[in-house]
């Protein structure tokens, strides 16, 4: 192997913090304005009645959430208003959701999610709801519009699991996306079941997974009841924003900083080599709605 | 109680007279407490884990996983149990997949060390790792768990040796339960990242262990010691690493860092040691010399 003479090493990244050349740094020098036309939209809206006894989704509560959250997100006056700016009567829908035996999307969502297409003038059988199964399913293939659902949970691999890498299904060898910690999940928004479809995305905050352990991932310990949701049509803007509760999360759990052992740097090669949305913070609008105790940012 | 496993099974021996891994389903009791494992169990290699576990089985690729027994029991209106058993290549291996997590929780007493918590028994011992899972542990689950993983940890024929390079580390300060060991340079920079190119020349014939060492101000110290097949590869991978990192090393091989750290690196013979973000040029200096005196050949 040659190494090549400007290999970045942790040295560098030293360098350039003692030198003051932070990233911030680099946003502020933006000329004014610039930032007008390159900034996202986010929804977190939260409801402490959307878990119940024992954890249990509320699916009233979630229909009240989400239409909050689409209003807000469209600057829609109604919930029927809103939802119709996502999808149209002639569209064919696929519903992305997630089946992840430990923390999957709840079915109550799915509902929710479907019956306001129905709402929206969307036939029955122009929608379906999958998982692993979409790229077999006859809707998705002929879909014209997704909706992206899924929950978020800290990723052994890839860092999160969040909105980017919920296409996953759609690629024949997902493996091929692994190395490097799977920088290249946005190379999935590319293929053609889904490139150019996708309307909204709504990052399931309801129980997230802050911490992985073992083979699976999962301990139900580093879950807690956060009650939100989050909504937007930039996936990595709504990624971005999932990841800074994480983190936050992280570090009032470990009662320090605690970035994730795997830093998620697909959401930001998902912006910067692959275009499909804001991944600096700074240029987000986060819309904070309902419950405010414990929103972590 | 067990009924399936009830003696230990030994290596079996091929007509070489090597010594051959047990099938994995033999480690597996039948049942347990009550619990009866789901027909037979499903089996992974290292190319088709992902199947099973998706992106956490590149951590185990990357610690040579050979199979994977995932086997679920059941017992009416109870929940299910879960054992997943690694065979990994070498008890190093397995003893990496074991540390590649932070483990307090509190332990089971269970194969060489084990952990439970959060209703998961997880132990290592030989070249398996063992993880035994439920989605609650009341009382009766818990004490299933914890039969089944005596069972199989009895059913591993033999104990193996962690990394014998753990022994050139420091001992002095190491954090209890935070070493970590690898291969490749992913994992190393997933460890402790050092550099986006594979400045060390690690590969799948290289092993490294880290560990961390408390400091009474700012970060922990990290010391690295790497073996190389020989010693022309630690010596390429040194020059390396000297070059990139620290071309303003002094003539013991140590600089003081932008941000007021010192780091080091040191090779002796095949092994390469490498010392990050000490406090005190000394301490640096003192995590860079030989750690174990050489032993007395036997007489």
């Amino acid at each position: 192997m040659v190494v090549k003479p400007k290999a970045m090493t942790r040295r560098d990244f030293l360098r350039r913090s003692a030198a003051g050349l932070t990233l911030a740094g680099a946003a502020a020098a933006l000329p004014a304005g610039a930032e007008d036309a390159t900034r996202s939209t986010v929804v977190l809206v939260r409801d402490q009645a959307a878990l119940g006894e024992g954890g249990k989704v509320n699916g009233e509560a979630v229909g009240r959430m989400l239409d909050l959250g689409v209003r807000e997100l469209t600057g829609k006056p109604d919930a029927d208003s809103a939802w119709a700016e996502f999808v149209k009567p002639e569209d064919v829908v696929g519903v992305k959701s997630n089946t992840w035996p430990w923390l999957c999307t709840p079915p109550e969502v799915e509902s929710v999610v479907v019956s306001r297409l129905k709402a929206a003038g969307v036939a029955a059988d122009r929608i379906a709801v999958e998982d692993r199964g979409a790229p077999k399913n006859p809707v998705f293939q002929n879909s014209t519009a997704l909706i992206n659902v899924r929950p978020m949970r800290s990723h052994h691999w890839a860092g999160v699991g969040s909105c980017i890498k919920n296409y996953m299904p759609f690629h024949h060898d997902c493996q091929s996306l692994h190395p490097n910690f799977c920088e290249n999940l946005g190379e999935l928004w590319s293929l053609p079941m889904v490139k150019g479809k996708t309307r909204l995305n709504i990052l399931v905050m309801l129980t997230p997974l802050f911490h992985s352990k073992g083979p699976h991932d999962f301990k139900d310990k580093y879950t807690w009841e956060y009650g939100g949701f989050l909504l937007g049509t930039d996936p990595v803007a709504v990624d971005t924003t999932g990841l800074a509760i994480i983190e936050a999360k992280r570090a009032e759990y470990f009662e320090q900083a605690a970035p994730l052992p795997i830093t998620p740097h697909h959401i930001r090669f998902a912006s910067e080599k692959f275009n499909l949305g804001i991944a600096d913070p700074a240029r987000i609008d986060v819309k904070k709605l309902g419950w405010e105790e414990g929103r972590l940012i | 109680m067990i009924v399936a496993v009830l003696f230990a099974v030994g290596q079996i021996c091929d007509g070489a007279g090597q010594k051959t891994p047990p099938p994995l389903e033999i480690l597996a009791p039948k049942q347990v407490n009550g619990w009866k494992s789901n027909g037979a169990g499903r089996m992974f290699t290292a190319d088709t884990l992902h199947k099973y576990i998706n992106g956490a089985s590149e951590i185990y690729k990357a610690l040579h996983v050979q199979r994977v027994l995932a086997q679920r029991y059941m017992k009416p209106d109870s929940p299910h149990i879960t054992l997943d058993l690694f065979e990994m290549a070498t008890p190093a291996d397995a003893f990496g997949a074991y540390h590649h997590d932070i483990r307090a929780g509190k332990s089971a007493g269970i194969g060489q060390e084990s952990e439970y918590e959060g209703a998961t028994l997880v132990f290592w011992k030989g070249a398996y790792i063992v993880y035994i899972t439920s989605a609650k542990a009341p009382d009766p689950v818990r004490a299933a768990i914890f039969e089944l993983g005596r069972s199989v940890a009895t059913a591993i024929p033999e104990a193996g040796a962690p990394p014998e390079l753990l022994g050139e580390l420091p001992e002095k300060g190491r954090t209890a339960n935070r070493v970590r060991y690898f291969h490749n340079h992913f994992l190393l920079n997933l460890y402790y990242y050092v550099s986006d190119e594979n400045l060390l020349y690690l590969d799948e014939d290289t092993e490294g262990v880290l560990a961390w060492y408390e400091t009474p101000d700012g970060p922990p110290m990290t010391c690295i010691a790497i073996g190389y097949k020989n010693e022309a590869q630690a010596r390429k991978a040194g020059s390396a690493f000297m070059k990139a990192y620290l071309p303003d090393a002094d003539a013991e091989g140590v600089a003081q860092l932008e941000d007021g750290g010192w780091c080091g690196a040191r090779r002796d013979g095949r092994l390469l040691r490498l010392v990050f973000d000490a406090e005190t040029r000394q301490t640096c200096l003192q995590a860079l010399v030989k750690q174990n005196q050489p032993r007395e050949e036997e007489t």
